[in-house]
């Protein structure tokens, strides 16, 4: 479905992004991990056409979207939720999601606002509040119930559990499950590893905008290299 | 009527559609020191067409706002592209040579023995349709206040409509807007340019009020003002610059008593409210909550 060929991006001299290939298949969670810097977030930049590569292609269903501006990509059907629970402060819940349903619209006549709620009861009962009130959790759960109104073939999520607390952290990945279940492609970028790979088929560790890594999942969680480099300090890991 | 007041409100009615002009492009995030070149524009450009070619009134208001709304495409186009301070210096740097542009400016005709036109830095005189038709004070301000509803009504139009959240998302974060698969650039050429036809409407007024217009009065403290109305009344409604201007040529210009330390109490004004309410008096929260309070009291009489 998304194939990401020699993928280079450039910040002026720094290159944050030296050579990435990957792939991710029609119905498959892919992971994309690695430590801050490594090229995660500029990766999934590059693929929602926010940041413009320096070098490599950028495929979706066939199509050459390399050079493609953000809002004609989302319209192809590649939608991203943004790290740090970007949402519209100013603008009310229902009309966060309402033009979240912009690329739906142009591609199919509109997804039905009703079925996305039944994921997220908590907004359902607020849609006329501002969505400046939200919690954090209930933030990120705005910003992926906008992201899933655009009814994406792919959905780019970035750090969807940064800076939550922990039963929030829990809630996202329940629904990350639960998307899965519902055949949605999802492309995750994570530095919570052990979750990540917990939801995911397969993973690839960037380190130094480099993929040094890939594999399935339940391969990876093994490996050695990651678990000490990445999950070495977590609390879950030394006590195990 | 008092024709003091009729001339305050006329004002006030004038200056409200160039503060609207400036709170449309506000509402996108763009804060332009330039909306004094449309009004300019059509007051030239509709003065010309009554006084010079003979044309009605209401045809003449017509092209000098579509000139105005042109010229604010076209300075739109190339500007809107660049982020962050080049919209507002662009904005500045063209009013500035519409003003200039508008001191060499000759252009004039023999009309009964007398040549009619712009002539310079010495300004167009004689725009007399409205006196030549026997409309009154009072009946021009009447004019001026139908037009100002006509514009009020589109923007409540334009804040309940998808339009208008989309306007005010690209004012939150542009990018985050292209993300949702909306064009924030083509978003804001099209609010540039109908800011650029509203401040046009209240510079075909303006002209045909006063009949003689001159460049400089068309400086970078009407443009700034105009920015400041919403500022000041508040970015949540349209209603807002309304109560800018309201409170700037109402009530301070208006008393005698504090009228010559208008412009004090005015950047005082804005100053302080810049502190304690960055985003107007009647801001989004206040707006918002007003909404909801009146939906619920319609409930409640239900």
């Amino acid at each position: 479905m998304l194939e990401v060929r020699g993928l280079q991006v450039r910040y002026g001299k720094v290159r944050a992004v030296q050579d990435v290939t990957l792939d991710v298949a029609a119905g498959e969670i892919v992971a994309l991990i690695g430590a801050n810097g490594a090229g995660k977030s500029s990766t999934m930049h590059a693929i929602c056409g926010i940041e413009r590569p320096a070098a490599g292609q950028i495929r979706f269903q066939g199509q050459d979207i390399t050079r493609l501006p953000a809002y004609r990509i989302l319209r192809q059907g590649i939608a991203q939720v943004p790290e740090g629970r970007l949402i519209f402060g100013g603008l009310t819940i229902e009309e966060n999601l309402r033009l979240g349903a912009h690329g739906a619209a142009q591609r199919s006549g509109g997804v039905d606002m009703a079925a996305v709620l039944e994921l997220f009861p908590a907004l359902a009962e607020r849609l006329d509040e501002r969505a400046s009130v939200l919690s954090g959790g209930q933030a990120q759960m705005l910003a992926l119930a906008r992201g899933l109104m655009a009814n994406p073939k792919l959905l780019l999520l970035d750090e969807p559990s940064l800076g939550l607390a922990p039963v929030a952290v829990q809630e996202v990945f329940r629904l990350i499950q639960s998307l899965r279940d519902r055949g949605v492609t999802i492309l995750l970028v994570e530095q919570n590893v052990r979750q990540a790979l917990s939801v995911a088929d397969r993973g690839y560790v960037l380190e130094g905008g480099r993929i040094i890594l890939e594999g399935r999942a339940d391969t990876l969680v093994r490996d050695e290299h990651l678990v000490s480099a990445y999950m070495g300090l977590k609390p879950a890991a030394t006590a195990g | 009527m008092d024709p003091y007041l009729v001339s305050v409100l006329s004002n006030i009615g004038m200056i409200s559609f160039i503060a609207l002009s400036a709170y449309l492009l506000l509402l996108t995030g763009e804060i332009s020191f330039g909306q004094q070149a449309y009004f300019a524009i059509s007051a030239y450009g509709s003065g010309i067409a009554t006084a010079m070619w003979g044309w009605p009134f209401w045809a003449g208001l017509l092209w000098g706002a579509t000139l105005a709304g042109l010229a604010a495409t076209l300075v739109a186009i190339p500007t809107l592209r660049l982020r962050g301070l080049y919209f507002s210096i662009a904005t500045l740097a063209f009013a500035e040579m519409v003003r200039l542009v508008f001191e060499i400016f000759t252009y004039q005709v023999e009309i009964d023995g007398e040549l009619v036109g712009p002539d310079g830095s010495d300004g167009f005189r004689d725009i007399r349709y409205i006196y030549d038709s026997n409309v009154t004070a009072f009946e021009y301000m009447l004019v001026i206040y139908g037009l100002l509803a006509l514009v009020l009504i589109g923007f409540f139009v334009l804040e309940r409509a998808r339009l208008g959240s989309v306007f005010r998302m690209i004012g939150e974060d542009p990018m985050l807007t292209e993300m949702q698969g909306l064009n924030a650039t083509a978003y804001k050429v099209l609010a540039a340019a109908m800011a650029g036809v509203i401040a046009g409407i209240g510079g075909g007024l303006y002209a045909h009020l006063t009949t003689y217009v001159e460049p400089k009065i068309f400086n970078v403290m009407l443009g700034v003002h105009s920015l400041a109305y919403g500022l000041i009344g508040g970015l949540g409604t349209a209603l807002g610059p309304l109560l800018g201007v309201g409170i700037d040529i109402g009530f301070l210009e208006s008393i005698r008593a504090i009228s010559g330390y208008r412009m004090i109490v005015f950047g005082g004004l804005v100053a302080v409210l810049l502190i304690i309410r960055p985003r107007g008096i009647l801001d989004e929260a206040t707006v918002h909550w007003l909404r909801r309070r009146w939906r619920r009291w319609i409930h409640a009489q239900d």
